[in-house]
């Protein structure tokens, strides 16, 4: 019974010295990104009373000469002091690239971001796909060669490129904190939504007077828009996302088919060349839907017919692999054929496309609008 | 006891196991809602009704495994990494973040315009390339 008890103790024990192991040696990595700098305790690079540090300080252990070229472009590394990562790093890169100097890259947080710039220096003059910090990262999966910096740094850096790390590591947390608005999904709304009016659709092209209506578009005011319909206008609408406003055709409508536009302080979406039109009838039909399509999971050489109502008269399909005019339909059903679409030549042998399925949106557009509801299926690949 | 014994041993490995996926993994993602993103522009045509583009991506990264779909890009509102090279540079690879779900492609047909489906509009990108000069971000 003892003996179990101090076995389960040595085990414990032995799981508690290994976690605070891991704990150690991690945070020691995580503390300074580049491991191998070794820690001499000289000033940030850039802040020793705005004038470069030496360029060739004694180096612990004679393990790495310090080569810090004292270039226009390393002050301007230590200018690049963004709390945005982004801006920072492309900052670096940028420099590093002018200057062709790949030492320079370590200012840049993160291994990959590193070598993606060293690639930069190096193959400026190489194929595109030789360069992306994407490329990289696609190489590392599809070859299962992982890319991580050199244990040794390809070019010896300054330890005070290491501390710069710190400073850049310190500002990253404190953006991560704060995020620069800019640089969120309302940032982009606001740029995105501040254009000048545009019209696009509303949820129908046809109806009676009197009906509700959605329009679709963007540069949308909070207040103030207004719609005209031909010589009808409808005013005083609010928006609350820049990109659609719910209205109501007026009651006293005549029936015909007239030209649209929306107006607010910001403009007028009016565009002779390409007019939206809406038509008032007493018979309007509605837009289409669609139920389903067979095969359920097509392939690349099968032919697909889509089921729904108000098919008739189709302009087009407009898939997330492109669009389709001049198909055949009919009320009920349409049909396409999936290697019609000039995408799949395109993408059928690509890596991660191949033998898989890829999800592909459908919308069918007629004279009486197209599917509010998007229709989702999967193509076998 | 041997119960005790397996008792303990599932909870040390529990906890190790806990200690080890815990730490290391801290967001280092845009922030959300946006997506980041990597891939290789193959496609890309102008929107006839909406001021955008509409960019075919394969692969598509938006995790370590791959896929493909397209992402609007609206001049003016997708930021450009600066003096990088934006889209319509075909075969190009792309890093940047989308905000999913927002239809930003349209195309003119039949006094109506319709809705190109996207995986999203691209809130800001770039290539590795130097050089194109853009205003940037």
């Amino acid at each position: 019974m003892n003996t179990r008890r101090a076995l389960a103790l040595v085990v414990l024990l032995l799981v508690a010295i290994g976690i605070f192991l891991f704990f150690w040696l991690f945070k020691k990595d995580a503390s300074n990104p580049v491991a191998p700098f070794p820690d001499s305790g000289a000033p940030i690079f850039g802040e020793s009373g705005g004038s470069l540090p030496p360029a060739n300080p004694p180096a612990e252990g004679g393990a790495s000469e310090v080569i810090l070229p004292p270039t226009p472009e390393a002050a301007l590394i230590a200018s690049c002091d963004s709390p945005v990562s982004i801006e920072r790093n492309d900052c670096v890169k940028k420099a590093a690239v002018k200057a062709q100097n790949q030492s320079l890259c370590a200012a840049i947080l993160g291994t990959l971001g590193q070598t993606d710039c060293r690639n930069a220096v190096l193959r400026t003059e190489d194929k595109i796909a030789d360069i992306s910090m994407d490329a990289t990262v696609r190489y590392d999966f599809e070859f299962a060669e992982p890319v991580v910096a050199p244990a040794e740094p390809v070019d010896t850096i300054s330890t005070r490129l290491a501390e710069a790390f710190e400073k850049a590591a310190d500002a990253v947390r404190e953006a991560r904190q704060n995020p620069d608005p800019r640089y969120t999904a309302d940032g982009f709304i606001a740029r995105f939504s501040s254009s000048s009016p545009m019209l696009y659709s509303f949820s129908r092209s046809q109806a009676l007077p009197g009906t509700e209506l959605v329009a679709q578009g963007l540069g949308f005011t909070k207040t103030g828009n207004e719609i005209h319909i031909g010589n009808y206008a409808v005013s005083g609408l609010a928006s609350a996302d820049g990109m659609t406003i719910r209205f109501t055709l007026p009651g006293s409508m005549e029936y015909g088919t007239y030209d649209t536009w929306v107006t607010n302080e910001r403009g007028s979406s009016r565009n002779m060349s390409q007019p939206i039109r809406l038509t008032i009838t007493d018979s309007p039909l509605s837009p289409p839907t669609i139920t389903g399509i067979s095969p359920s999971v097509p392939t690349l050489s099968d032919t697909v017919t889509v089921y729904g109502s108000n098919l008739r008269g189709a302009l087009g399909i407009y898939t997330s692999l492109g669009v389709l005019e001049n198909v055949y339909a009919g009320d009920s059903s349409l049909t396409f054929k999936i290697s019609d679409f000039p995408m799949i030549e395109k993408i059928k042998d690509i890596k991660g496309v191949k033998g898989n399925l890829v999800a592909v949106t459908l919308i069918v557009g007629t004279p009486q609008g197209y599917n509010q509801e998007p229709f989702l299926f999967n193509v076998q690949f | 006891m041997k119960p005790f014994a397996h008792k303990l041993l599932a909870v040390s490995v529990g906890i190790s196991i806990i200690a080890f996926f815990a730490y290391p993994l801290r967001a280092k993602a845009v922030i959300p809602p946006l997506l980041s993103y990597g891939g290789a522009n193959i496609f890309s045509i102008p929107c006839t009704c909406s001021f955008s583009s509409w960019s075919f991506y394969a692969p598509l990264y938006l995790s370590s495994i791959p896929m493909a779909g397209p992402i609007a890009y609206v001049p003016g509102a997708s930021w450009l990494f600066a003096n990088f090279i934006p889209p319509f540079n075909l075969y190009a690879d792309y890093e940047g973040a989308f905000l999913p779900g927002v239809q930003a492609c349209w195309m003119y047909a039949g006094f109506f315009c319709f809705p190109l489906p996207s995986l999203g509009v691209t809130a800001f990108t770039g290539t590795g390339l130097p050089g194109s000069g853009a205003p940037g971000i």
